[in-house]
């Protein structure tokens, strides 16, 4: 009798793994456009018509299974950070050098995990502080204050954009703390192509209609 | 609740195993079904029937009844073209596609209205544990669940007998299924549906 209960129980499983494999697979269902997700996030205590100015790295920096590994400025890069500057402008932000202390500044950043295994963007902002210059910003000795959001939830085993607005105009205020007060990440198929690079940032801006000022 | 559903599919396998071991002539369905959701918690997450379904019940003849086990499978899967989602510091846009199996398999009995004639009207009620594979994706990022939970079915149809001697013809019939489930917002993947097959005996 055991024999043929275990037979029975042998012969359903098999029938429900069987039934199992003849799911339809949602990502064979996806274009590559369909497959990327945007997430911004911002601080809830700023009024971003509090903000005139701002200024933008020239460079990305490439930060390699949570190290940074350097800046590049590759198309991809270089359309990424210039409709940045067309969305802010449009949205009323003056693009200002650095030198002449604009109230916001933009980091851009391109994020890569190669190794195997998954890790969580918590992890990211852990190291948040060793992959910006402070100097950069002309706050040098100053220290950066990673948003109490982040993107956890969202596991990645490969790549994102990442775009984070800084608060310049108030990092002495902030205890020498320079406050992230905008992110935004991009992921999913193609995310480097630079022929998305535009359809990216239009998609973080367009979800953000908060971030705008009056001139 | 959990101890009822576990004791009625305990009782239901060993009234199984019981029966089997003197019962004669075994029969065999096979059937395709489809489903399609019926509690609002389903319908918000997936709302689409699914037709992508299977059954499978191994029997045997009691009386008037048919003891047995059975096992089916429902795919259902809904995308839904991008969409912007509050969430509670920002916004996600995502094309959402939502994707569920449910595997509920049963120990079921089934009482047969007639024992003769061409159609034989019967009414089956079944208990046991359900699988479920639950997949939401924003874009091509999955939260995936997989679990076990306990399931009930409801069933009721007709064979229609093409070969009285062999004991074989065609089923037809609709069924309930009661399928407790609870993570994020779905609470349970109750659906009906309706299905069709053959079935005969196992010599």
């Amino acid at each position: 009798m055991k024999k043929k209960v275990l037979l029975l129980i042998l012969a359903v499983s098999a029938v429900a793994m069987l039934f199992s494999s003849c799911r339809k697979d949602p990502l064979n269902n996806l274009t590559a456009e369909e497959s990327r997700i945007y997430i911004t996030k911002k601080d809830s205590t700023i009024n971003f018509i509090n903000f005139k100015t701002y200024s933008i790295v020239d460079s990305v920096s490439v930060i390699a299974n949570n190290k940074l590994e350097g800046k590049m400025a590759s198309d991809y890069d270089a359309k990424i950070i210039k409709v940045i500057k067309t969305s802010m402008s449009e949205r009323g932000f003056a693009f200002i050098d650095i030198k002449s202390k604009p109230d916001l500044g933009i980091n851009v950043s391109r994020i890569t995990n190669t190794f195997t295994g998954i890790i969580s963007y918590p992890d990211y902002w852990d190291y948040y502080g060793s992959y910006y210059d402070p100097y950069y910003w002309g706050f040098g000795g100053y220290g950066y204050y990673p948003p109490s959001y982040s993107f956890g939830i969202y596991k990645i085993q490969e790549g994102g954009l990442s775009v984070e607005m800084l608060n310049l105009k108030d990092a002495t205020g902030n205890n020498n703390k320079i406050k992230t007060v905008w992110t935004a990440l991009a992921r999913g198929t193609g995310v480097f192509n630079p022929a998305n690079a535009d359809s990216e940032v239009k998609a973080f801006f367009i979800q953000s209609p908060y971030l705008k000022t009056s001139n | 609740m959990k101890i009822i559903f576990s004791y009625a599919a305990l009782s239901a396998l060993i009234m199984l195993v019981c029966f089997t071991a003197y019962a004669q002539k075994p029969e065999m369905r096979i059937g395709y079904n489809f489903n399609t959701p019926v509690s609002n918690s389903f319908k918000n997450f997936i709302s689409n029937t699914s037709f992508r379904g299977f059954n499978g019940e191994l029997a045997y003849p009691v009386n008037n009844l048919l003891i047995g086990v059975g096992v089916s499978y429902s795919d259902f899967y809904q995308k839904y073209p991008r969409q912007v989602v509050a969430t509670k510091d920002g916004n996600i846009s995502a094309v959402v596609s939502n994707s569920v199996q449910t595997i509920p398999i049963l120990a079921k009995a089934t009482y047969n209205f007639s024992k003769k004639g061409l159609l034989r009207p019967y009414a089956a009620l079944g208990a046991g544990m359900n699988f479920v594979q639950y997949t939401h994706y924003l874009g091509e990022f999955a939260d995936a669940k997989s679990t076990l939970k306990p399931a009930v079915q409801g069933d009721a149809g007709v064979n229609i007998f093409v070969s009285e001697l062999r004991g074989s013809g065609i089923n037809v019939g609709a069924s309930f299924n009661y399928l407790p489930f609870n993570y994020s917002e779905t609470k349970n993947l109750n659906n009906w549906g309706v299905h069709a097959g053959i079935f005969f005996l196992l010599r």
